[in-house]
């Protein structure tokens, strides 16, 4: 288990994003959404969320495809690569996080291990996201949306 | 409700993480189908977590998506009790803000380590905070499991991506393989004597993202 967490440790404390890796992980991603097309859950979720108020952030596409993270980018001539730095740089902090280690070992040595693999993550005391305003005001409410379903 | 939203409510995922091997049947929530093989029941567990929190962040919201979910956390109270990280014996001589133990190195101090559980929980648990970054974990000992796992909740999701890149968040965290030369998915491939499976499974919410990975240990 220590080699697993020290790995896994890694990714908060310094992440590569390996441009290939990225490439594949994108497609991952891409994948996954198109999985969720076939879900009604899925699709009345994000119903939900397009139809809440344009200016509070749940009105968003939050699973992301090829298209929202590379396609529409790169035409604009931007790179995920350092979105995601930047991502990571801005948000994670050690003192936003909890962590949960299960294990055999005993008590002490899953403390050590925690120790040694986790202190190094970066704390930029940073407050919890905060989102000002509403996702659903007046102009959402009491409304009747009609939708063809071909 | 008010006490699984409160600021420690991400360790009310850890008593739900900590349960999931022995209780079969429970928590399975209709957005994700169990056809993950393993950790199935750790994501559903999470997802109810994670519902339980968005609903916190946007309390206004009345909508319907969101309402049906609200059941999910008053189940899991009634399974549960309090949340884990509140479970301190009342007569407990540590509070959260203990001092570091004599015995210990300043780089942890121990939050809890009295924590109230059911009588059948034959696991150990400690609640520490690292004194470098002030990072909370919450140590599970299990003496009998086969499996290792660790999860992370990063507090930050969807609702923070930038503008121009909309599923940022998730697409990072699909990245936690990434973190190194030698990253948790080539892990899998690296010859080692524990023959150590991982899984990746990655959960968002409207704000928050959620790493678990679930590591199987050879058995003795």
């Amino acid at each position: 288990m220590e080699p697993a967490l020290d790995r896994f440790s890694q990714f908060f404390i310094a992440p590569l994003f390996l441009a290939d890796c990225t490439d594949r992980e994108l497609n991952a991603v891409d994948s996954e959404h198109k999985k969720n097309l076939q879900s009604d859950t899925w699709r009345l979720f994000q119903l939900d969320k397009s139809l809440s108020n344009p200016a509070y952030p749940y009105n968003t596409f939050g699973t992301g495809n090829l298209v929202s993270l590379k396609e529409e980018p790169t035409a604009k001539g931007l790179d995920v690569r350092p979105a995601f730095m930047n991502f990571h740089e801005t948000y994670y902090s050690a003192n936003l996080m909890k962590l949960v280690v299960l294990g055999r070992e005993s008590l002490d040595q899953l403390e050590q291990w925690v120790v040694d693999k986790f202190s190094a993550v970066k704390n930029k005391n940073l407050k919890a996201p905060n989102f000002e305003g509403k996702p659903i005001t007046e102009k959402e409410l009491q409304v009747i949306d009609y939708f063809h379903i071909h | 409700m008010r006490t699984l939203l409160s600021p420690s409510a991400s360790f009310s995922s850890a008593a739900l993480f900590s349960q999931t091997c022995k209780q079969t049947r429970h928590f399975s929530h209709p957005l994700f189908n169990p056809s993950y093989s393993t950790g199935s029941r750790l994501l559903s567990v999470f997802q109810t977590t994670v519902v339980a929190r968005a609903h916190f962040s946007s309390s206004v919201l009345s909508s319907s998506s969101l309402h049906h979910s609200l059941s999910a956390p008053i189940y899991t109270k009634a399974r549960l009790g309090r949340p884990l990280a509140t479970m301190t014996s009342p007569d407990a001589s540590t509070s959260p803000t203990t001092v570091p133990m004599d015995s210990r190195s300043p780089r942890v101090h121990v939050l809890s380590s009295k924590v109230e559980k059911p009588e059948l929980d034959d696991r150990s648990y400690r609640l520490i905070r690292l004194g470098d970054n002030k990072l909370e974990a919450l140590l599970v000992h299990d003496p009998k499991t086969d499996k290792s796992s660790a999860a992370m909740d990063v507090h930050v999701g969807h609702l923070s991506d930038p503008k121009e890149f909309p599923g940022l968040a998730h697409a990072l965290e699909h990245c936690l393989f990434l973190g190194n030369h030698f990253g948790l998915q080539s892990f899998a491939n690296v010859p080692q004597a524990q023959r150590n499976i991982l899984r990746r499974m990655t959960i968002k919410s409207s704000f928050q993202s959620i790493v678990v990975a679930p590591m199987r240990s050879q058995v003795d």
